[in-house]
């Protein structure tokens, strides 16, 4: 029935074509008509309208706003793959060991599987008998010192979600930021305090006893976690002692300014 | 319902050997074609546009499309649906042209459809010609009121005898959405002459 098929109009429908059936057809002007077919016959039509079709207006808005999602999307998209930051890279050493990274224990030798397999957010523990040197080319350089155990933190994207955390539970770490780490700021976190990093070079040292940061150059917030922020100078340290809120200024360790000295030189070349 | 259009229109078709000299673009033989199709295409396309000056455009674009296209032609086949093709598409086209939007939005002083009426009458019993003129006038607005795909199926089924397999793959759709859009135009039509006291 429904479909190709004839149907028996209703009552309604019956009287709604009998009307359209009385009404009469449309007839054209004679002299239009006589034109026309003159035109037709001979094939040279005078000057007509041109007649240019729009596209419908309701699928023109469809379109324009699915063109501009499509649009955001694809900014959005690729200015989150842009704004994703250089990954870690480990830097050949000479010294024997291992790097666990999240348990699993791999040779520091082999630099290019700890490349692979270090990610923001790893847990890692030195176990060498050399320092090994991390870098986020342009962002961030890292060096850990034996007995190490950190959380990696992920490096500041490049235009938004600038803000990096990390943690070092034990042992040593040298940092020293990169010409693309302007405007960045990285939060290490220790058992004792927080330091706020925003462009400098300096060693954050968790020991037993306590924490301690010695700033090279630029400068360094220090946070006790029961305690007040602090300043910290180059050339100067702040140590946060175990069980304390009081934080100690002081010169920095006279071991420390060579070494980050030569961290700052070395890495600084490879990183930018 | 319709199947007497078609027969009238059968009836006056086009021999082969009119359709091979339309195919060579002979003028004898074009007259004779346009004769036979002029007609149907301007009531169609008025039926479908609503105004004279449209249809008048419409109709020329149709007859150039035509004569464009008269070559390709099979003389072996009846040329009603090719033609009536060519006018349903010239006149969505139409639909959608910038200058058809906004002839919906203004009326014509100079166009005697929409003006005084008692001018435009000048047949032989006025009073009977002003009384068909009027109701043609009515049922056209109320036709041109339809939405576009609404208005096409309603013409095309009732005025041109249109099964709904052809009014389908002329719109682009299916026979069924065809039928419903049948039933829709007709009940709204019924609303829309219930409310102009026709």
């Amino acid at each position: 029935m429904i479909g190709g098929a004839e149907h028996n109009p209703g009552p309604e429908e019956a009287r709604v074509l009998e009307k359209l059936r009385k009404a009469s057809a449309p007839v054209a002007e004679a002299a239009f008509r006589e034109r026309l077919k003159r035109e037709f016959a001979s094939g040279s039509f005078s000057e007509r309208p041109v007649v240019v079709p729009l596209p419908p207006p309701r699928r023109k808005g469809r379109m324009r706003w699915i063109t501009g999602l499509a649009a955001a999307a694809s900014v959005t998209i690729v200015a989150a793959a842009l704004n994703q930051p250089p990954q870690w890279t480990a830097l050949p050493t000479s010294g024997s060991g291992t790097l666990v990274v999240n348990g699993v224990s791999l040779p520091v030798r082999n630099s290019a599987e700890l490349t692979r397999r270090l990610r923001p957010g790893s847990r890692v523990l030195l176990q060498s008998t050399q320092d090994l040197d991390l870098v986020s080319s342009g962002l961030l350089a890292m060096q850990l010192s034996p007995g190490t155990e950190l959380t990696l933190p992920s490096p500041p994207g490049r235009w938004f979600g600038r803000q990096a955390r990390a943690s070092v539970d034990r042992g040593l770490l040298r940092v020293t930021t990169g010409r693309h780490f302007d405007g960045a700021r990285l939060a290490i976190t220790t058992p004792e305090a927080t330091v706020h990093v925003t462009g400098t070079t300096l060693a954050v040292i968790a020991e037993p006893a306590g924490t301690c940061v010695c700033v090279l150059e630029g400068t360094a917030h220090v946070r006790p976690h029961r305690g007040t922020m602090t300043r910290v100078h180059p050339g100067r340290q702040c140590e946060v002692h175990r069980g304390t809120a009081d934080s100690k200024m002081g010169d920095m360790r006279e071991a420390e300014r060579p070494k980050l000295r030569d961290l700052r030189d070395r890495l600084q070349s490879v990183m930018n | 319902m319709t199947s007497h259009i078609r027969e009238r229109a059968q009836e006056a078709g086009s021999t082969v050997q009119d359709l091979a000299g339309v195919r060579r673009r002979e003028p004898e033989a074009l007259a004779a074609f346009f004769e036979q199709h002029f007609d149907r295409v301007y009531a169609l396309v008025h039926r479908l546009l609503g105004d004279r000056h449209s249809a008048q455009d419409a109709t020329q674009e149709v007859f150039l499309k035509v004569h464009r296209a008269a070559h390709t032609l099979d003389p072996a086949r009846d040329p009603e649906p090719w033609v009536t093709t060519i006018a349903y598409n010239v006149c969505r086209d139409f639909w959608r042209s910038g200058a058809y939007r906004l002839s919906r939005q203004a009326v014509s002083i100079d166009d005697p459809e929409r003006g005084d009426r008692s001018l435009a009458s000048r047949a032989d019993d006025p009073e009977h010609s002003l009384i068909s003129a009027e109701r043609r006038d009515m049922v056209q607005k109320a036709i041109g009121m339809l939405q576009e795909p609404l208005r096409a199926v309603v013409v095309l089924r009732e005025y041109q005898g249109l099964s709904y397999e052809e009014i389908a793959s002329m719109t682009g759709t299916t026979p069924v959405a065809s039928r419903k859009r049948y039933s829709r135009a007709l009940a709204e039509l019924g609303k829309i002459l219930d409310k102009a006291a026709l």
